[in-house]
């Protein structure tokens, strides 16, 4: 099989091998998490590798190869998703107006948390399910950023798209998944349930009638 | 720096994507308000919390295998191909080179034996008597052949520069070029193009050739990008625009001088879907610009293909 390659193919490869395929685990584990199931994984690395390989010559040694690889990465997975779901558009009017109306319930969180119990206390498989809810965009810049910590800089240039959209998409997308692991952590009693005006008013008279049975109960005895 | 700033920019904070000054002003406020400063401390827990509950999965042993075998794969089909494309590309030429050059021996033997027959006052009936009278004159004699051959030379020419030679040269060339460009249209990704301008204008320039971007830039027009390419045999550059959204790609390559006008008028063409024009200028290079839709308007090139 290899004897049959000419000597510059076989130091491409060899080339090839040294900076590139060394970064195979990092580029599975976020594809893992960008795709949520392990056959698409698989599926958009090998892709990944073999568009690599084969743009090479584009490469240049010695600058960020992993880098290269992520872009290379992030583009299939975002065409090719973008050519089969039509979401474009909807996830471009959720980027603007970054920030507003999320503020109001971070606060009472932050107060009621302030060590972040809810996230401390969650396990991986967790916070793996919350990460795929989101939607694609946003879970995109999560894995870039919180995996595998590249810069806003180098995020805009995977995504194609301007520094501070990737912004956007980062804080979106972080307090979202804020937003799912806080109901987890509630659902599993990690942190009570909180106690919000929106939240209380509806269920007020039965809680009251609770709270009361429970301080006459504590009263009598 | 105030209360809403720090609840905008405490992720850009804490991802240290900060200048200096600006994470200087941000701490400035936390200094002075506790309630920001609790929940920069509660998104700085948070992230951590985040980032040690991502499990660092590793590859399977069964993908790496896989993929070391299709990039070797991959590597033998380049190689195969290459090698192909080189000896069908050359045999094609060589072959229209022989046919042409065959042709042409044919029909310059037919017209020679024509003027050979109707020269021969024996066999041609309506051999006027000059010419008969020719055959014994020398000097009559040599005129007259001197113009017959100039005649079978013109009309040998003729035959050549319609038919025999320069129709196998159009088709193939143009034809070629705007193949290539449909394919690189659908299927040259962004990535492996070069992107920054200075880059490019530099690999244009130091290519020493007469390449430059097809297409004049403004605001509905866009370069994206370009890229060097030798296709074998002829040197070529690829590049991608963006007109009002929508991806067109130019693809120019450089005609040898002795091959002369190939493609003698601009052409407009469907090719799988996409609307293709074709065409060269006066100092031999040939653009096939692809646009998306058939639907596509050409006019936006216009000014590009008068200009050369």
């Amino acid at each position: 099989m290899f004897g049959r390659l000419s000597k510059k193919e076989r130091q491409k490869k060899a080339a090839f091998d040294a900076e590139a395929i060394v970064h195979m685990d990092a580029i599975y584990n976020s594809a893992l998490y960008m795709t949520r199931n392990a056959a698409e994984a698989e599926d958009l690395v090998q892709e990944t590798f073999l568009k690599a390989y084969r743009y090479f010559d584009k490469y240049q040694l010695g600058t960020n190869c992993k880098a290269w690889l992520y872009r290379i990465m992030t583009n299939t997975f975002l065409n090719t998703k973008r050519k089969s779901v039509r979401q474009v558009t909807f996830l471009d009017e959720v980027d603007t107006g970054m920030g507003e109306g999320i503020a109001p319930r971070e606060k009472t969180l932050h107060l009621m948390d302030p060590e972040a119990a809810f996230v401390h206390g969650t396990v991986s498989e967790t916070v793996q399910d919350a990460i795929a809810s989101l939607p694609k965009d946003f879970r995109v810049a999560v894995v870039l950023c919180d995996l595998q910590d590249f810069s806003y800089k180098e995020i805009a240039d995977m995504m194609d798209c301007p520094v501070g959209t990737v912004m956007s998409r980062i804080y979106r997308g972080r307090k979202l998944l804020q937003k799912r692991l806080t109901q987890y952590a509630v659902e599993q009693g990690v942190i009570p349930r909180m106690e919000s005006k929106e939240n209380s008013e509806p269920t007020s008279l039965s809680d009251f009638r609770q709270r009361r049975e429970q301080q006459t109960g504590g009263q009598s005895s | 720096m105030n209360c809403h700033d720090v609840d905008k920019f405490v992720y850009v904070y804490l991802d240290g994507e900060f200048e200096q000054r600006e994470a200087l002003e941000f701490e400035g406020h936390l200094e002075s308000c506790t309630s920001c400063l609790e929940r920069v401390r509660f998104e700085d827990n948070y992230l951590k919390g985040l980032r040690t509950k991502i499990e660092g999965i590793r590859a399977p042993q069964h993908l790496r295998e896989k993929i070391l075998i299709a990039i070797t794969n991959e590597t033998e089909r380049v190689e195969e191909a290459s090698r192909e494309r080189a000896a069908s590309f050359a045999g094609s030429w060589w072959f229209s080179g022989a046919f042409a050059t065959g042709l042409l021996a044919i029909i310059g033997w037919q017209y020679l034996s024509q003027d050979a027959l109707t020269n021969n006052p024996l066999t041609n009936p309506d051999t006027s008597p000059v010419q008969m009278a020719g055959v014994t004159s020398g000097g009559l004699d040599t005129i007259n052949n001197a113009s017959r051959l100039n005649k079978s030379v013109d009309r040998a020419n003729n035959n050549r520069t319609n038919s025999t030679r320069q129709e196998p040269l159009v088709s193939l060339v143009s034809t070629r070029v705007t193949e290539h460009a449909v394919d690189n249209h659908e299927s040259l990704e962004h990535f492996e193009l070069s992107q920054d301008p200075h880059i490019l204008r530099e690999q244009l320039r130091s290519s020493q050739s007469r390449f430059a971007p097809p297409l004049p830039e403004s605001t509905n027009t866009r370069l994206l990008g370009a890229r060097l390419n030798n296709d074998g045999l002829l040197p070529q550059a690829i590049y991608r625009y963006d007109h009002m959204g929508r991806r067109v790609t130019a693809v120019q390559s450089l005609i040898p001088k002795g091959w002369g006008r190939v493609q003698k008028s601009p052409s407009v063409s469907i090719q799988r879907g996409h609307k293709v024009l074709t065409y060269q200028d006066t100092t031999g290079l040939i653009t096939s610009i692809v646009c998306e839709d058939t639907d596509c308007d050409l006019s936006f090139s216009e000014s590009g293909h008068i200009r050369h």
